[in-house]
């Protein structure tokens, strides 16, 4: 029955682990996209996520925390498709960590008052 | 004559082997111009098979002032009052009589407990708070159903935590305290808090069951009357975790843990290793479980339970005697392995 393989398959942490950290990637990526379309194509600035950046960072640095924990069980539970997919969650969340600063960066150097 | 002390030096200063001498000695001529030579040796030998027969007996010492809270069977003390029966003769009493004898409680046996055991806090979860919980049950935390067969009923104290994380973040939430610090939104952190504390919660609410079933030689391990894992008897095991603080002190843990099982800390702080090292050996025999030591290289492992076919396969090799030589053998009956 499906409510024992949702036990089964829930009770090994990491599995879960992974599973946060892939919807995490997921709002991250859509704040990311609204905060590039503000940047770039609308000019609208108010609207991007600066009154978040705490929550943000901290959420990104979670999410990758989490997936690295999560790879590290896939990892000791040595099933291939369940490690694989640990570790691409956990590059993404990387890669998507690494975006967000540069975007950060991008906007304060843009917003930089310079006589 | 010379020659001949000259030879018993050299086998005294060699080492204690005065048997090697007795052999030279009898073996050479003139055994009887050193009869002294022989008895001086022999009182030497005998003085310090005494000091190690001391030390072994203060150690043992030691461990029966650790046991005596632990003097096992008892008899509830409920079990016997025939005396006060014989007094007051009340309705209430020959009902009891009616119904029979009440079954006398021993220790350790029933259904289980209540599945709050090992909620204590670290600070007082000693190793003195376990030997009484051992004398109260001498298979703690396990409880036995029948011979041999040892059952754990228990949540895991993650509940208790998600629970307070929970409702610590729906109250910043809902009294709006923590939402806003100098124009940046943080009402993020209480909402993180509430998404694990339910969590926590929801994963740490179905009751676990750990049977530990020796007549088959198996453990079962289920949340909810769902089966995790079930596997041979080698694959659990009593193990001592150390850790160190920035001073150099250690600190020693007495965890219960298997394969896909969730790791339970029967005792979370002690600096006394002695102790903490007969109390694991001692719940690792009445419970028939193998038992690791804090260091994976170490003799003071006992192992009851092997891997089959360890015998054969090279790579699991028995455990080397001839690496080490034991100073005094304290504990002949864990000697199985």
């Amino acid at each position: 029955r499906y409510r024992d393989r949702i036990m089964v398959l829930l009770f090994p942490p990491g599995v879960v682990l992974t599973l946060a950290a892939m919807l995490l990637f997921i709002l991250h990526v859509s704040v990311f996209a609204n905060d590039v379309h503000h940047f770039c194509i609308t000019r609208q600035f108010n609207y991007m996520s600066f009154n978040s950046t705490i929550i943000l960072l901290f959420s990104q640095v979670m999410s990758i925390w989490w997936a690295s924990m999560g790879s590290l069980f896939a990892e000791m539970i040595e099933d291939k498709i369940l490690r694989c997919f640990a570790l691409t969650i956990l590059i993404l969340n990387t890669a998507m960590f690494i975006n967000r600063v540069t975007l950060e960066f991008l906007t304060i150097n843009y917003r930089e008052e310079k006589h | 004559m010379t020659t001949h002390q000259a030879c018993f030096r050299e086998n005294f200063c060699s080492g204690n082997s005065w048997i090697r001498w007795l052999v030279t000695v009898s073996s050479s001529s003139d055994v009887l111009c050193h009869p002294v030579n022989k008895v001086k040796d022999c009182s030497n030998f005998h003085q310090k098979t005494r000091s190690d027969d001391s030390r072994s007996l203060r150690q043992s010492r030691i461990q029966l002032a650790l046991l005596e809270p632990m003097s096992f069977i008892q008899i509830n003390p409920q079990g016997n009052c025939f005396s006060s029966c014989f007094i007051y003769p009340t309705p209430v009493i020959m009902e009891f009589f009616s119904r029979g004898p009440k079954p006398i409680h021993i220790p350790g046996t029933g259904t289980g407990g209540t599945g709050f055991e090992l909620w204590e806090i670290g600070y007082f979860s000693t190793e003195r708070s376990l030997a009484k919980k051992l004398k109260q049950n001498p298979f703690y935390p396990f409880f036995q159903q029948q011979p041999n067969v040892y059952v754990l009923d228990y949540y895991q104290d993650t509940l208790w935590k998600g629970t307070l994380l929970f409702l610590v973040c729906v109250l910043l939430l809902s009294l709006g305290i923590f939402t806003k610090v100098s124009s940046q939104q943080t009402w993020g952190f209480p909402a993180y808090g509430i998404g694990i504390g339910l969590w926590l919660i929801l994963s740490s609410i179905p009751k676990r069951r750990l049977i530990l079933n020796h007549t088959r030689g198996m453990y079962h391990f289920s949340i909810q009357g769902r089966t995790v894992c079930q596997g041979p008897m080698h694959r659990v095991y009593i193990r001592l975790a150390v850790k160190s603080d920035a001073y150099g002190r250690y600190f020693f843990q007495l965890v219960f843990c298997g394969y896909k099982l969730e790791p339970l800390v029967l005792v979370k702080l002690s600096e006394h290793y002695e102790q903490l090292e007969f109390l694991g050996r001692h719940m690792a025999r009445k419970l028939n479980l193998n038992y690791f030591d804090c260091s994976s290289l170490s003799y003071r492992h006992v192992i009851r339970h092997w891997p089959l076919g360890s015998l054969y396969s090279p790579g699991i090799t028995k455990r080397n005697l001839a690496g080490y030589k034991p100073r005094v053998s304290q504990y002949q009956d864990d000697d199985e392995a």
